[in-house]
């Protein structure tokens, strides 16, 4: 036990320090000198572009520099924004809890859509109602978010006038048509996988078992079948977490959300490179902390991959 | 299996945790500030309110600061205009009026400018206003607190000396060289009156907790989200050509930052912005003609979009090539696809709005390919071996143009067309600005794309003095003394109509020897719902808040 967690928070940090190492360099990638490409078309004087350097800390020889970045990272202090001089930490903790709430409302709401609809295309297997779950799942895949969204805004936002087009706050009528967007694309896998998972656990013996003993078939299939049919999907959506981190990006500037997904793209926008660098280091630790806990909390709960 | 499920729920439990972790845990959700509720109504002629009034308008950039003096772009320009104050102000027709100070008095020189100022007047903060407030925002912006800012470049460039605080009432800014346009500027916001108490309270954060004296105080900002202002129940000092007196109509302004064009107009379609700034063209056309919006559109004064043609390389050294480039481009059509309807062709080096724009410069070139190719044919170019691309001793009529395709999508391939047209071989490189601005100092470009918004013509210096080519701007590299002479007289000379001369000379010039290409006016366009009242816009194109009201 004590080996596993060893070696697995020991490969974390090596990929922590890998990233770190990835966006170090990345303000070194960039074509051309990054005091140009900061400043633009502003007009630049000798001066100005020596400063900026300075400031940057880019006359060091590239080691030192990594190691002055490495050590202020450490500390929380990822740097002052070229764009507004507003701490880069600060600016990723102010956008953090909205990027979160977005995440975990799609989530929610990926998990009770995508369930019910697989349940029921299980339960009525081979019907029209079967047909046109497993059609509408197609379509919630093949869509992309950004057209889904746009939908979506046209029919709740312009048409019926019931949620907001763009929004900020967390509350319902704030986060239904961002999470939805968010979270359809999920629910049409959840779907997918609730109706073959539990098309395969109503076929087990224990299931023949129980209709056999005259259970009521609503109990068997609360009770017996959909405990265990959720395993799956349970275990799919929680590990997407990551990838409605990145789709967020996408909602949140078609929804004017605040988020860490927004500041990314603006950050990108306006070269504004130390925030660009610190939104994606502070997402690659969150991806790689919440993996790291869930493979130790897994081998905790689970015996049999402590023997391995 | 249970094992599986476990690892799931694992990670549900952990995000939770993570989440109530992330401190607050809620995002900050949109809050009306209480205090636009007590905004009274009575200080106005305006019906009492049932509940206040509130101005939405989505904004296509979040500001960088509101630090007046610090500000550098559009968006910081359109928000400090309405949390300050200047010591003077424009009209919509040029003309000068007192705003902080009822008079004014510059001394022969046009180096010293002496300002009486009203002494009625508090900050935000309830501070007094007063000669001191002058010589601190001054100071502030000469600080090394601001690196580079509109401001900064005004007083910089004409080198500021001090300001000197005579009485609590009268001021004296001072600078080193003769500075005639000095007071139109001090009437645009960069040269707004900061509270000298604010400004020492916050220090390095002022840009985000600006006081001034303006028509609304600033109340909250939320990154990426929205900027709150509420009226000043004790603004009574707006300018005489506003058309109301007292404080500003509405209760509150919500700036939303809305940086998708689709969002914005979405937005606005259901009523939850009431003005939207930047509209993609077609769709507001669409809403205007539905009668479910105006647009109210304005020409920015200033340099208009051009293409600077380098005259020191070939084959743009030649100025029958570069007179049959402009010839060959259609602007009444470039500008129709750029901004459809909204688009207004471009003739001249600066736009028809700017003050001092000689018409006589505007009108020596018209759309007309035949007399291209003659100059082209004239100048020995000709098509030898029918590919559509005129050669000469073996050379073909290249032209290099480095861009950043983010400012130039919406007509370059048009553009393009009308010269390969005519028979040049345009390489459009495309690249970031970075990149481009490296090409442009290295000298690997024939054209480059530029506009400058500004109510007055002296950007020409920056763009066309000898002084400043080698990379200082002037990337025409065209020399000459004449060009150079009005140039700097037009900029420091204190008689107004020698100056409107000088420029006149300079636009005579520049356009005789075909240094630019125009190309269209920059448009700035606003989509506003029908029940806002007394939309106009300044001397430069910002929509001035402090007289719109909404209906009810």
């Amino acid at each position: 036990m004590l080996n596993y967690l060893i070696r697995r928070v020991f490969t974390s940090i090596l990929v922590l320090f890998g990233v770190s190492i990835l966006v170090f360099s990345v303000i070194h990638l960039v074509p051309g000198d990054v005091t140009m490409a900061i400043l633009g078309r502003q007009k630049v004087t000798e001066e100005r572009v020596a400063e900026l350097r300075e400031q940057l800390g880019l006359n060091d020889p590239l080691y030192v520099q990594y190691g002055r970045y490495l050590g202020n990272a450490l500390r929380g202090d990822l740097g002052v924004s070229i764009r507004n001089s507003l701490p880069v930490s600060k600016s990723i903790a102010d956008q953090m809890p909205s990027t979160f709430a977005l995440a975990m409302s799609a989530l929610i709401l990926a998990l009770s859509i995508g369930s019910a609809l697989g349940l029921l295309a299980a339960l009525r297997h081979g019907t029209w109602l079967d047909t046109l779950v497993m059609g509408l799942s197609v379509s919630g895949l093949s869509l992309p978010t950004f057209w889904m969204g746009l939908l979506l805004i046209l029919l709740f936002s312009v048409k019926l006038k019931l949620f907001p087009s763009i929004s900020n706050g967390s509350t319902f009528a704030d986060l239904f048509l961002p999470a939805l967007t968010l979270g359809l694309p999920e629910a049409a896998v959840v779907a997918r996988m609730m109706r073959a998972s539990m098309l395969d656990v109503l076929n087990k013996e224990y299931i023949i078992v129980a209709r056999a003993k005259g259970l009521p078939a609503r109990l068997v299939v609360l009770k017996h079948a959909l405990r265990n049919a959720l395993i799956p999907v349970v275990t799919f959506v929680g590990l997407q977490m990551a990838y409605l981190l990145g789709g967020a990006t996408i909602v949140e500037t078609m929804f004017a959300r605040q988020g860490i997904g927004r500041l990314a793209v603006q950050s990108i926008y306006s070269r504004d490179y130390p925030m660009v660098q610190g939104v994606v280091l502070v997402t690659a630790a969150i991806y790689v902390i919440i993996n790291t806990f869930t493979d130790i909390t897994y081998v905790f709960l689970n015996p049999k991959i402590r023997l391995k | 299996m249970k094992t599986t499920l476990f690892r799931g729920l694992s990670v549900i439990m952990l995000i939770g945790l993570l989440l109530a972790a992330c401190g607050g845990g809620a995002p900050t959700a949109v809050e009306e500030p209480a205090a636009a509720a007590e905004a009274p109504a009575e200080a106005t002629e305006a019906p009492v309110a049932v509940e206040p009034a509130i101005l939405t308008i989505g904004i296509p950039i979040e500001p960088e600061t509101l630090d007046p003096g610090d500000g550098v772009y559009v968006q910081e320009q359109f928000l400090a205009m309405n949390l300050f104050d200047s010591l003077l102000s424009i009209a919509p027709d040029g003309s000068l009026h007192p705003a902080l100070a009822s008079a004014w008095e510059p001394n022969e020189a046009f180096s010293e400018f002496t300002f009486t100022l009203r002494e009625d007047v508090t900050f935000h903060d309830g501070t007094a206003f007063t000669a001191e407030a002058i010589k601190a925002s001054f100071d502030h912006i000469m600080s090394e607190a601001v690196l580079e800012s509109g401001g900064k470049s005004l007083l910089q460039d004409h080198q500021y000396v001090e300001t000197v605080v005579v009485d609590d009432y009268t001021a004296v800014v001072k600078f080193a060289a003769s500075y005639p346009l000095f007071l139109r500027d001090a009437a645009r916001q960069w040269l707004s009156i900061s509270s000298p108490a604010a400004l020492e309270k916050y220090g390095a954060d002022y840009g985000r907790n600006p006081v001034g004296t303006g028509p609304f105080k600033f109340v909250q900002w939320d990154a990426q989200s929205q900027i709150v202002v509420e009226r000043n129940p004790d603004y009574n000092w707006g300018p005489e050509f506003a058309t109301h007196e007292g404080p500003a109509l509405v209760d509150q302004v919500v700036f939303r930052i809305l940086p998708e064009a689709a969002t914005r107009l979405t937005a606005f379609e259901t009523g939850e912005i009431l003005i939207a700034s930047e509209p993609p063209s077609l769709d507001a056309i669409a809403m205007a003609d539905s009668g479910a919006a105006e647009i109210q559109t304005f020409a920015q004064p200033g340099i208009p979009a051009i293409l600077m043609i380098n005259a020191t390389k070939a084959p743009t050294d030649d100025i029958n090539v570069r007179k049959a480039m402009i010839l060959a481009v259609n602007q009444d059509e470039l500008a129709q696809t750029a901004f459809q309807s909204l688009g207004l062709p471009a003739y001249s080096v600066i736009s028809p709005s700017t003050w001092g724009y000689d018409e006589k410069s505007a009108s020596l070139y018209s759309y007309n390919p035949e007399e291209a190719a003659r100059l082209l044919e004239e100048a020995g170019w000709v098509d030898t071996n029918s590919d559509g691309i005129r050669e000469k001793n073996g050379e073909t009529l290249s032209v290099d143009w480095p861009d950043n395709p983010a400012w130039s999508e919406s007509f370059n391939e048009l553009l393009i067309g009308y010269l390969t047209d005519a028979g040049f071989d345009v390489q459009y490189r495309s690249m970031d600005d970075g990149a481009a601005y490296e090409e442009l100092l290295a000298g690997n470009y024939t054209l480059v794309y530029m506009y400058w918004t500004r109510p007055d013509p002296t950007p020409l210096r920056y763009l066309f003095h000898s002084e400043n080519t080698n990379g200082g701007g002037a990337w025409t590299n065209f020399v000459n003394e004449e060009l150079d002479a009005a140039l700097a007289d037009g900029d420091t000379n204190t008689d107004e109509n020698a100056r409107k001369q000088d420029y006149a000379t300079a636009q005579s010039i520049i356009m005789e020897n075909a240094l630019v290409l125009p190309m269209f006016t920059v448009n700035t366009s606003y989509l506003t719902a029908p029940s806002i009242e007394g939309f106009t816009f300044d001397l430069e194109g910002y929509p001035w808040l402090y007289d719109i009201s909404v209906a009810r």
